[in-house]
């Protein structure tokens, strides 16, 4: 049995173990979760760490000695989870929000707000460019609370709102192709050899909670 | 209640019939013609006018959404890689550099192309928008070594980076705040030409990106990476889910009109 | 000034320098803005590990206290340990086969497949809550379908308009709708930023209180 035999088998397990609460909650899909949640986060600290050290230790320790300074900032934002110091805690992470978020607004008041704006201004020569200015000035509207939404400018804000519910069924629709996707990889996945013959397995087992279940005897439940 | 809400009171049956849509176009594969949108033939031209000489910025989180944002990533630097572009590969997230490995090993790039002459990984660079706008200004302030460990000033592909205008495009592959932020940083201050590939939940708000000019081409999801595909002519794992897709698509769309024919007969009968 | 505000003029101090950097052409701030970057991304590097630490700290005290579902508890933190170790053993080195064929298999997989149960959910919603009770939710659905016709293209062989009428919805959703959130974003960022800077939104910079 090879490395690629037994990682289908194992793709194959972790699949039908995290498909298995469409039946019901289930002690191997709370186990696959944590697994999953485990190496995850096992990921993150071991990219953290090698990161820290090339980024930070090592040119500290060729002569740059100001990076000390973001490598004691960086460990001291743990102290955010201590009730006494976390006050030191909130230093670098503010630094980081304050920083970020200055960087952002001058972006955003760039490419959202007038950008938004100059794509509005549009020839009204044919009625699909009069829908689209129509429907997005009414639709900002809908966000103006400076006035009381009643009478017209109700009105208005309700037709704001139909273009809003646009956007938010284009939203759906596009979720769902999302999540079809990540179905049809991991199903794709679990028809490949040797994988497919855990199906079986599982369908038995289900089979069986099922009758078992039908027969009046249940499983101990967790406390 | 209506007869539909009785009817799938226990959904697992919905679940099964869900799972058989979606594994029959898998077994039995279906032909479907896939024409091409804007938003993908913008992407695909824009690589396609680059010149050989030029470099572009490839960076996102293609490990994260495995099934949708990797497809897109092998796709694009298969392009890229056939137009002899150089490369410059940032990795957007910690689980991304095992996936670049995994992609150049796909389509056996350090066979074809020259490390850091024809192509680079920059490793991943934490610090979210503050350190696309540290690059951005000043490519060296922010990183000097590649993910091996390498001096870029001594690499030939970067050795001449200042900044990101040095750049003839950046490519975003994500699903998060990261296309905006590279919109905001790149695009904005410098000009520098963004397109965007995304999973599709992401793509209704880079539409109006698109429409208002600011992006030059989107890869939407699944869908984008099959077309995009087709136009490089490897068919890979994007064309091959589009069946399935279709038909689980249908599937919701005859959910949705039974449920409101259900809805309105109970609004008909008073109950609703 | 009290120590423990000293968080909110550091705010304060980071972003004024970073909103003068952009406005103002000055070679000095544009110099420490640039230190700042850098600095940022070693201190983003070192809380990296902060995720862990917390999710860590929850399950290391279910255990302890014996809690509701410690066992699996055991299992985050064996996994966690185990995968730590293999990081250790290939030197931090992830693009190595050793890690990419433990975290491909389980990592990579185990979440395209918790992702993927949420169409299931979506398609049983579909049946039993997505229904048209006013003009409103009608609309929504209405626009859901006609985007689906863009996205499937099964659609362009059940009739040659479908994908046409698909794609001029999502064009108007795009123009109308989005481009208006779009702009409130914008100006809630830019709001919320200086906020944020003048020290009237402390919440934002990392307290409990």
């Amino acid at each position: 049995m090879n490395n690629e035999t037994i990682g289908l088998l194992i793709q194959g397990f972790i699949i039908l173990a995290a498909f298995s609460i469409l039946y019901k909650d289930n002690p191997v899909f709370k186990f696959t979760e944590n697994l999953y949640v485990g190496i995850a986060l096992a990921n993150w600290v071991i990219v953290g760490m090698d990161r820290t050290y090339k980024l930070g230790i090592k040119p500290a320790m060729a002569g740059n000695l100001l990076l000390v300074i973001p490598l004691i900032l960086g460990a001291a934002s743990y102290l955010m989870y201590s009730r006494k110091y976390n006050w030191i805690g909130r230093i670098p992470l503010s630094m980081m929000a304050a920083l970020g978020l200055a960087f952002s607004a001058r972006g955003l008041m760039t490419i959202n707000f007038i950008g938004q704006i100059k794509a509005m201004m549009v020839p009204l020569t044919n009625w699909e460019n009069v829908l689209s200015i129509v429907g997005a000035t009414l639709a900002i509207l809908y966000f103006f609370y400076s006035v009381e939404q009643k009478g017209p400018m109700g009105s208005l804000t309700t037709v704001g709102r139909w273009f809003l519910m646009l956007a938010m069924g284009a939203f759906l629709s596009q979720s769902l192709f999302m999540y079809c996707t990540n179905v049809i990889g991991s199903v794709q996945n679990l028809l490949e050899p040797p994988a497919y013959m855990l199906i079986p397995v599982a369908v038995a087992l289900v089979a069986i909670d099922a009758v078992v279940s039908k027969m009046g005897i249940y499983w101990r439940s967790s406390k | 209640m209506s007869w539909l809400d009785k009817v799938t009171r226990d959904p697992r049956p919905l679940y099964i019939i869900t799972l058989i849509v979606l594994v029959f176009p898998l077994i039995n594969p279906i032909a479907l013609p896939i024409p091409i949108s804007d938003w993908t033939r913008g992407m695909y031209d824009f690589i396609e006018d680059m010149a050989p000489e030029e470099r572009i910025l490839l960076t996102g989180h293609w490990g994260y959404r495995y099934g949708e944002l990797y497809p897109q990533f092998l796709a694009v630097l298969e392009h890229c890689a056939r137009k002899g572009v150089k490369i410059v590969i940032l990795d957007g997230s910690p689980e991304t550099p095992t996936f670049t490995q995994a992609a150049f090993k796909e389509l056996s790039i350090p066979e074809r192309l020259e490390y850091g002459v024809d192509y680079i990984e920059l490793g991943y660079l934490p610090g979210g928008e503050v350190m696309i706008a540290g690059l951005c200004a000043n490519f060296y302030s922010i990183v000097q070594k590649d993910y091996f460990g390498n001096l870029l000033s001594e690499m030939e592909i970067t050795t001449d980076i200042k900044d990101i205008r040095d750049f003839a495009a950046v490519i975003v592959f994500t699903g998060s705040a990261d296309s905006q932020s590279w919109l905001n940083q790149a695009y904005a201050p410098y000009g520098v030409p963004v397109g965007h590939s995304l999973y599709a939940a992401k793509v209704v708000d880079s539409e109006a990106y698109f429409r208002a000019g600011a992006i030059f081409g989107i890869i939407n999801g699944l869908r984008g990476s099959a077309e995009y595909e087709l136009l490089i002519n490897r068919p890979g794992v994007g064309a091959s889910m589009m069946g399935s897709a279709s038909l689980v698509h249908l599937l919701v769309i005859f959910a949705l009109a039974l449920g409101a024919v259900a809805f309105l007969q109970q609004k008909m009968q008073g109950r609703a | 000034m009290e120590m423990r505000e000293i968080y909110v003029y550091a705010a304060f101090t980071m972003g004024v320098l970073g909103l003068l950097e952009y406005f103002f052409n000055v070679p000095f701030i544009g110099a420490i803005v640039g230190n700042f970057q850098n600095w940022i991304v070693i201190m983003s590097s070192v809380m990296l590990g902060m995720g862990a630490y917390n999710n860590l700290s929850f399950n290391i005290s279910k255990i302890k206290n014996k809690r509701r579902g410690w066992a699996y508890s055991i299992v985050c933190v064996v996994s966690f340990v185990l995968m730590m170790l293999l990081g250790l053993y290939v030197k931090l080195d992830i693009q190595r086969p050793e890690w990419f064929f433990w975290y491909n298999n389980i990592a990579t997989t185990a979440s395209s497949a918790l992702w993927a149960i949420a169409l299931f959910y979506i398609v049983s919603a579909a049946f039993r809550a997505m229904r048209p009770r006013n003009l409103d939710a009608a609309i929504l659905l209405m626009s859901a379908v006609l985007v689906i016709f863009n996205n499937a293209p099964v659609a362009g062989a059940i009739h040659p308009a479908l994908p046409a009428i698909g794609a001029w919805t999502f064009k108007l959703a795009a123009e109308t709708g989005m481009r208006a959130l779009l702009i409130g974003i914008a100006i809630g960022v830019t709001s919320l930023g200086l906020r944020v800077i003048m020290g009237r939104e402390k919440r934002a910079l990392g307290g409990f209180d």
